[in-house]
């Protein structure tokens, strides 16, 4: 029976070595640049008409524009839309990266902790930064919670600081859990088909629903993530 | 002769619309709940994660506290709870925010069901005309 976990392997494509650094392409990256170079064609080819009246691929292209620009003006607000290129580019490339995971020997690079939790925390750190660059010192107020006794203060900062910290790890497990777990089960239910014999029929039928579950979880997590994103924004800019 | 079929044509369009309009519009206020209750499982998977993250976090710090200034079980315990009370915290806000959307939906289906309504009797005029012609 093929090995459930085998699919998450990384293998080294390309050795490269620069300077003792191992900066090897391996699969991982493979999909990593397929995906930059399928979301460019996706958007680049079909604004390439630019037609007044658009045509399917044009209109699916303003669509994910109109899509991400819309979660972030009601999330954020105008001030928002300063952060618009980095809030799309984040949600083309993960949305683009669970779909491209879903195609046959396909490599799912969102089902990896450590690139969701890179993409979680340039989001942490991004945020953060913008927070004291538009607050200055007065950022750290958002740790102090309002019309609370400064003697329970002792008590909720603290807390209100380890749940700041969380956001990285509750924003990029969300993530990698859901593409792992959907990858496993596919898998699993895709062993069980040829040793079944005739009786395989039904751990198929599972496996085809299963493929459209995923294909929802790969845009609910995009849009998860993102919406998210648009939170963190919206806390940094406008202090609750 | 052509432009009495143009027209023929053009009832049976609306025809056809006003029956997907009541299609549509029968089951309102059951769309939307519907499709929440799918969503349920994530939901309660994104609540989950919320408590275990901001513990993890507090017991990490907790252990790097003790093993920097060496005072062992004190500070993991302290920061134990801690992480517990800022996953309960995590949990309220996301649950506070799942209730504000949801209440968002219920205006918005408020707000479209007057507007059906008033569409209704446009549909009901339309149809008793379709068989007289």
């Amino acid at each position: 029976m093929a090995n459930p976990i085998e699919q998450f392997e990384i293998k080294t494509l390309v050795d490269i070595n620069l300077g003792g650094i191992d900066a090897s392409l391996t699969n991982a990256g493979a999909f990593m640049v397929m995906t930059v170079i399928s979301v460019t064609m996706f958007l680049v080819m079909g604004m390439n008409k630019r037609a007044l009246v658009p045509g399917r691929w044009q209109s699916m292209a303003e669509l994910s524009y109109e899509f991400v620009a819309g979660l972030l003006k009601d999330n954020v607000g105008a001030e928002g839309r300063k952060y618009f290129p980095f809030v799309f580019t984040l949600f083309m490339f993960i949305f683009f990266a669970n779909l491209l995971g879903l195609m046959p020997y396909a490599f799912t690079f969102t089902s990896h902790i450590i690139v969701t939790f890179v993409l979680a925390m340039v989001v942490f750190i991004g945020v953060t930064v913008i927070g004291f660059a538009v607050h200055g010192m007065k950022f750290l107020t958002f740790f102090v919670p309002s019309g609370v006794p400064s003697v329970v203060l002792i008590l909720m900062v603290p807390i209100e600081i380890i749940s700041y910290l969380s956001r990285p790890i509750s924003l990029s497990v969300r993530l990698f859990a859901n593409m792992t777990a959907g990858h496993i089960l596919m898998k699993v239910f895709a062993s069980f088909i040829l040793p079944l014999g005739i009786l395989g029929i039904a751990p198929f039928v599972v496996d085809v629903a299963l493929v459209g579950f995923e294909l929802l979880v790969a845009f609910l997590q995009a849009y998860v993530f993102t919406v998210l994103t648009c939170l963190y924004l919206n806390d940094a800019i406008h202090l609750h | 002769m052509p432009d009495d079929k143009d027209q023929s044509s053009h009832d049976d369009f609306d025809a056809r619309l006003a029956k997907a309009r009541h299609a549509r519009h029968g089951p309102a206020g059951q769309e939307p709940v519907s499709e929440s209750s799918k969503a349920g499982v994530s939901q309660a998977f994104r609540i989950g994660i919320d408590l275990i993250s901001a513990l993890l976090v507090g017991t990490f710090i907790g252990w790097f506290l003790d093993d920097w200034l060496g005072t062992k079980p004190w500070f993991l315990l302290i920061f134990l709870l801690l992480g517990g009370a800022a996953g309960m915290l995590n949990v309220y806000r996301t649950a506070m925010r799942m209730v504000e959307e949801v209440e968002e939906e219920i205006h918005a289906v408020d707000k479209k069901a007057p507007k059906s309504a008033q569409k209704e009797p446009d549909t009901a005029d339309l149809d008793p005309k379709q068989p007289e012609k």
